[in-house]
């Protein structure tokens, strides 16, 4: 056998060749800082251009060399451009903060006017948190809560660092009137300590002036000092900076937050003539006409952040007074606002504003134009328009949306930021349509449904919106299913119509949607339950499969969904038939379910130490000799078979030799290892004369399941074939070269595993009743084509008695037993004819069925003739039946009889996200059916 | 004593009078006694070792030591028999921050780089926890000193410890000057590095040094002007008379080199290399030729990276023509208790066995400039005596008596420590 690491070689080769799928992140760059190497277009549903109106619907935006070129609606004037489309998402002017939080930290003692905040901006730094808001563009704090603590600076969050770039150097000058004391921060500065102890301690220096007294004493005398030093021949750096701002004619950010600071604030800016603005003005409601008196801008914090609830405030006694109306009234009364917060979650901010009564317009205004023209820099950012820099943020909905988020951050044309391509998110989509039908009889208006990683998440009026989820609004019109389940097809299976019996794995025939897969896709189904045309009394095995899918683990939606019986001939052959066969299934899974329960059972005890302690293991258990050598025997098996194995993956014939033993019907024996090796591999199996069924186990080989099935068609001689692990075959033709028992000896020793106490047996696997145990256990389904009401009435007595669900194909006829059948476990799949004549009478029979309360299920038993199912199911609507009985049959009905609706048939968290949009009710012959999703992904 | 200035005599007549008339003295009243033993190990300069001796004591003094052979005891003397042990002066521990309940302050006090005027006079403390259990080890005398956290932490003070009244505990006010050099202060202190501490050391003790030539030219008369009293610097004048050492915690070769350079060649201190350990052994020749006293400890031992060999410590200076070693605990680091261990530990390591116990006892008594009270046993010294099972440095011998000034302080017969 093929040594596990050179296996593991193997597959690492196809995992390194297999070709990557790039997000979409990347869909316009072309280069490694995402710019789009010439100029291009971008659409949306919406573009807020934030200047004489506030969006364009539908819009696009053309991008030349990092500026916006132009914008407009409907079709973009020059084809030729390539187009980013954005589809449903929205795109803003990028955010511009006044405060934003990165680079804080500095010197914490003195009078910080000296301080300049572009000295500690980094453009190679990484700016993912203001980006994730949306910020591109912000002022840099000056640093500390000194009274005068330096001057602000404006800078642009670039692509990379070529683009971050100092935008303005000199924005403005902070004064912080607020009362510091009690906020945690000491007013005095760190105690400086002398090398030597002779040197006296100084008192620590205060950091700013505590009173409203010393502020303002502080500030006119900084004044005055910045005068006076005009005439000094070396001022300090400190007033030489103040001087050159003061002639800069920029204003001074006077931070004031309760009323009597902010009135303090206004007093000093009137009585020396400063320009000013004021920001984290909280009580500034309180003070609406003196501000607007004083003809300033405001910036109004809110509470934007995570909040800490235990957290009580800083002034029980005289509390600082919040109030989301603060920015709305200021407003109205014409002040500009501007609005910040506590983090720079600016949309969070602005709706707030919203809340407190200002427009939309003006609230998201408030955190783009707006700050943009008070920091200077109105004429390069914070509205999209013709001449404006290209920075924008992609929002996956409303941008004021509590749950909408910024998806992308672009800046000066290049894609600064993803968040899809950071985080390495899932995939996901959001879809929205004016009505959502979940499958399983809900409706929901005006609704939202989350797909992440192909499967649901949440369905319902509205869903949170993951920053990557994208947005797919389907418009009101639109209505939305699951997809539809064709419950038993062929699809796939075109010209082989063989019989194909219960233990081979149909899996194999699936590897990739072959081309004519997208006609049934497209027709709306999703999912197809495909079955051997020609049945068996046996069973034969049964496949979901996607109608869609790249792969083979795309493509197969469940391997082992159940068994195919075919019943013929009388009532009383039919019963006694289906009998004998679910007897023997049912055997088998009750002894399989005794051995589990004794496993538990045994494990349990293991766990509790309540099992015998026995020997510890010595090293090596010695070679197993199995049976012991019998002077005299002579049957059809025993002895030495020279075995070949060729076909399937195998390059060349390989030979082995089996060394057999019957005891019974049952055998056991060695195997050579065909690659040479010297380590033999025990097989064990049954043997009734005819048919050999055997397991190989393999020692140190990368297989689990190998099983060997061979006929003796003629004496000495045994031909079939080996599956390895379900995923290939290999044909096997053995010659028995000498008879009777022979001796024989595991050559390899075995590794002793610690010899405790033998768990309880395993029964012995049977390949043709697997499958009936998956049944028998609910894990997969069973369907009976069967025809006329004996053998309907047969079916319905011998599952209805085991409580089994069941499918029956055809059925014709079960209109005589319907009173025999209960709806809950049997649905019929009628094909073709969906009338019958009664008399004069011409019933339908998908309604009689619905109206007996039996599922009326529909089948196409063809291939991509399955794409016609639909406008079957819509002529039964037309007919008379329910159309909500039609698509409830279609999906959830279909689903749970076969035992698959934990993965298909509705929109439940879990389920696959296979969804129809239709652009009307589904079986209204005026609608279209306009997309189909498969596990979330369109159909293309 | 700080030498400050008496206001009056008056005044000073008065206050004897009262502390005479209120305190008894309770040396008078004190039980004379005359030890008998097998064996004295005197640890003066002669080496002197008698046999069968008995040793008087009188008014916390030993009086004299004479054979018992042909003896006669005055009938006011106990005599105690303690027949064929030995009787070793009391260990002195020359590196110890243990002796006080305000450990945490004595080695952590971080005002500055260097603290002139912190006194662990200030928080030495009788009859605490470890103060009784030194005794069991034989340990009578401690140096308590200030932390190496800082480059220089203050003045350490001598404290007999098997004393419970302060006056008796407190040997000698101003014992040392303790100064850290590099490693720890470096590791603690504002990440200084050693050129640095080097410059501000030099600062410090230059100001110190001015200010006692100050005084000096005062006192002399060479000066009229009266200089002011400053805390800082008034226990340095000792320093500069060279009454008591600078107990120097050095050890590497270049931090040994420069501490005897800038300390005992520049400021013409005297010196006391202290917790050496390393390879300072190397600078021998240099600290013998200038007669400094190297205290050897904790670490007994240091591995040369060159040739990758384990060398004694104490054994390289003593093979360095170091006479005058000594050995410390840098108690809590190691018990100032398993000093005797200490001594045991050096003669594993190569060193001499009574050099070891005279380390202990004589030398570390002579650096701290109490050689002529305490460190050895001879007429007219203190009667600080440990009775010993045998050999101190002997990991078989305990400690089963120790007499403090003349009186019984620790009986292993009545309660043994360990």
């Amino acid at each position: 056998m093929l040594k596990a690491s050179s296996w593991m070689m193997v597959l690492c080769a196809i995992a390194l060749l297999w070709p990557v799928e790039f997000g979409s992140a990347a869909q316009a760059g072309d280069d490694e800082t995402g710019r789009p190497a010439q100029d291009y277009a971008v659409r949306a549903r919406r573009i807020y251009v934030l200047d004489k109106v506030d969006y364009l619907e539908d819009a696009w935006m053309i991008i030349r060399g990092g500026k916006i070129d132009s914008l407009g609606t409907g079709a973009i004037p020059d084809a030729d451009l390539p187009v980013v489309d954005f589809r449903g998402a929205s795109l803003l002017p990028g955010l511009v903060s006044t405060e934003s939080r990165i680079f804080v930290g500095a010197d914490a003692t003195g009078m910080g006017a000296r301080y300049v905040a572009a000295d500690k901006f980094n453009p190679y730094a990484n700016f993912q948190a203001s980006w994730r808001h949306g910020v591109t563009t912000a002022r840099l704090t000056s640093p500390g809560r000194r009274f005068v603590s330096g001057i602000g600076s404006v800078v642009r969050f670039g692509a990379n660092a070529e683009d971050s770039t100092v935008l303005v150097r000199q924005a403005d000058l902070t004064v912080n009137f607020n009362d510091e004391a009690g906020r945690g921060e000491s007013p005095d500065a760190e105690l400086v300590t002398p090398s030597s102890m002779d040197v006296p301690y100084r008192p620590a220096e205060r950091r700013r002036p505590e009173t409203r007294l010393g502020r303002i004493l502080a500030l006119e005398t900084l004044l005055r000092d910045v005068r006076v030093a005009k005439n000094q021949d070396e001022p300090s750096l400190k007033l030489l900076a103040l001087g050159e701002f003061l002639e800069s004619g920029r204003p001074f950010r006077f931070d004031a937050e309760r009323r009597g600071d902010i009135l303090q604030a206004l007093e000093a800016a009137k009585r020396n003539g400063l320009p000013i603005y004021l920001a984290g003005a909280t009580e500034a409601h309180a003070l609406v006409d003196e501000i607007a008196a004083a003809k300033i801008s405001v910036v109004v914090d809110f509470d934007n952040a995570l909040p800490d609830p235990s957290f009580n405030g800083f002034d029980p006694v005289t509390p600082i007074i919040e109030d989301d109306r603060t920015a709305a009234v200021l407003e109205n009364r014409g002040v500009r606002v501007i609005i910040g917060g506590h983090s720079d979650d600016l949309l969070m901010s602005a709706a707030l504003a919203v809340k407190g009564g200002m427009t939309e317009g003006a609230a998201l205004r408030a955190v783009t134009a707006r700050p943009a023209d008070l920091l200077g820099v109105g004429d390069r950012v914070g509205r999209l328009k013709a001449g404006m820099d290209a920075d924008f943020v992609v929002i996956n909905g409303d941008p004021l949306g509590t749950s909408s988020r910024v998806q992308q951050a672009w800046v000066l044309g290049s894609q600064a930021w993803s968040l899809a391509a950071v985080d390495k998110m899932p995939e996901a989509v959001v879809v929205r349509a004016g009505k959502i039908y979940d499958g399983k009889g809900g409706v929901y208006l005006d609704a939202e449904v989350l797909i992440e990683d192909g499967k649901v998440v949440a369905v319902g009026h509205r869903v949170q919106r993951p920053a990557y989820a994208r947005m797919h609004d389907a418009g009101p019109e639109a209505v939305i299913t699951p997809g539809f389940i064709d419950i038993h097809s062929t699809l796939g299976l075109e010209g082989d119509s063989s019989t194909v019996k219960s233990d081979q794995n149909l899996s194999k025939l699936f590897s990739r949607a072959r081309p004519e897969f997208a006609a049934v896709a497209r027709a709306g189904i999703t999912t197809a339950v495909v079955a051997p045309g020609k049945g068996s009394s046996s069973g034969s095995p049964i496949i979901a499969i996607k109608t869609q899918g790249k792969n083979r683990k795309e493509l197969i939606s469940k391997a082992a969904a159940g068994v195919k019986l075919t019943v013929r001939g009388s009532g009383a052959s039919v019963l006694k038939s289906l009998e004998s066969t679910l007897n023997s299934a049912d055997n088998y899974h009750k002894k399989w379910l005794k051995y589990e329960a004794e496993l538990a059972a045994f494990e349990a005890a293991k766990k509790n130490g309540k099992l015998p302690k026995a020997a510890a293991p010595k090293g090596k258990t010695p070679p197993k000799v199995s049976p012991k050598p019998s002077a005299e025997a002579s049957d059809a098996l025993s002895g030495t078979w020279e075995a070949t194995l060729s076909g399937g993956p195998m390059g060349e014939p390989m030979k082995l030799t089996m060394r057999l033993a019957l005891e019974g019907t049952d055998f056991t024996g060695t195997v050579t290892d065909p690659f040479g090796g010297s380590q033999d591999a025990p097989i064990t199996g049954t043997f009734d004369g005819t048919t050999f069924e055997a397991k190989v186990e393999p020692e140190d080989a990368p297989f689990e399941n190998v099983r060997v099935t061979a006929k003796m068609t003629e004496p000495e001689v045994l031909k079939g074939s080996v599956d390895v692990d379900g995923i290939f075959e290999i044909d096997l033709s053995a010659k028995r070269t000498s008879k009777g028992k022979p001796k024989i000896t595991v050559k390899r020793a075995v590794t002793a595993v610690a010899s405790g106490p033998k768990g309880p047996k395993k029964p012995k696997y049977s390949a043709r009743f697997e499958p009936f145990r998956k049944v028998l256990s609910g894990k997969a389904g069973i369907m009976v084509a069967a025809t006329g009401a004996e053998a309907v009435g047969a079916v319905v007595q011998a599952f209805g008695k085991r409580k089994l669900p069941v499918v029956i194909l055809g059925g014709a006829g079960a209109h005589e037993v319907l009173d025999k059948i209960d709806g809950n476990s049997v649905g019929i799949a009628i094909w073709r004819q969906y009338t019958r004549q009664d008399k004069a009478r011409n019933i339908l029979i998908p309604d009689e069925l619905d109206r007996a309360g039996v599922s009326p299920l529909f089948q196409s038993n063809g291939s991509w003739g399955a794409s016609r199912l639909p406008r079957f199911v819509r002529a039964a609507v037309r007919e008379g039946l329910n159309p909500e009985t039609a698509l409830r049959s279609l999906t959830y009905d279909a689903a749970r009889l076969m035992r698959m609706d934990d993965s298909v048939g509705s929109l439940s968290r879990g389920c696959d996200g296979d969804l129809l949009i239709f652009d009307g009710e589904p079986f209204d012959a005026r609608t279209s059916l306009v997309e189909v999703l498969i596990r979330g992904k369109e159909v293309q | 004593m700080i030498a400050r200035p008496i206001g009056s005599p008056l005044i000073a007549l008065v206050a004897a009078l009262v502390f005479v008339l209120a305190f008894a003295s309770p040396g008078m009243a004190q039980e004379k006694l005359a030890l008998m033993a097998g064996k004295v190990l005197t640890m003066d300069e002669k080496d002197t070792v008698l046999n069968n001796v008995i040793v008087f004591l009188k008014d916390r003094k030993i009086e004299k030591i004479i054979p018992q052979r042909g003896a006669v005891i005055p009938a006011d003397y106990r005599v105690i028999d303690h027949r064929d042990k030995w009787l070793v002066p009391g260990l002195i521990d020359p590196h110890n921050h243990t002796s006080s309940e305000e450990f945490g302050s004595l080695v952590g006090e971080f005002g500055s780089l260097t603290n002139p005027g912190l006194r662990a006079l200030d928080l030495a403390m009788p009859r605490t926890e470890s103060n009784i259990r030194s005794l069991a080890g034989g340990v009578t005398t401690v140096l308590l000193i200030p932390g190496s956290a800082t480059n220089l932490g203050g003045f350490g003070v001598v404290a007999r410890v098997g004393c419970s009244e302060m006056d008796d505990f407190i040997l000698k006010e101003i014992g040392s000057v303790k100064i850290a050099q590099a490693g720890n202060p470096e590791r603690f202190y504002f990440r200084k590095g050693r050129s640095y501490m080097n410059y501000n050391l030099r600062q410090t003790l230059q100001k110190a040094k001015d200010y006692h030539e100050a005084w000096n030219r005062f006192e002399s008369k060479k000066s009229k002007t009266q200089p002011k009293f400053d805390a800082h610097w008034e226990s340095f004048r000792g320093l500069f008379r060279r009454t008591f050492p600078a107990s120097v915690h050095t050890q590497i070769y270049q931090v040994v080199h420069a501490s005897i350079a800038m300390l005992s060649d520049e400021f013409g201190i005297k010196l006391m290399i202290d917790h050496g350990t390393f390879d300072g052994y190397k600078l021998g020749k240099q600290v013998a030729e200038r007669g400094i006293h190297a205290m050897i400890g904790p670490r007994m031992w240091w591995m040369d990276p060159v040739d990758r060999t384990i060398n004694g410590t104490a054994a390289g200076y003593w093979k360095n023509g170091v006479k005058k070693i000594g050995l410390n605990t840098d108690a809590g680091v190691l018990p100032q208790e398993d000093l005797p261990m200490q001594g045991a530990m050096s003669v594993r390591y190569g060193f001499d066995t009574y050099a070891a116990l005279k380390g202990m006892t004589y030398w570390a008594a002579d650096s701290l400039g109490l050689a002529n009270r305490i460190g050895s046993l001879q007429p007219g010294f203190d009667a600080d005596i440990v009775v010993w099972s045998g050999n101190p440095i002997d990991f078989r011998s305990s400690v089963d008596k120790v007499y403090v000034l003349g009186s019984e302080v620790y009986n292993a017969d009545e309660r043994r420590i360990y």
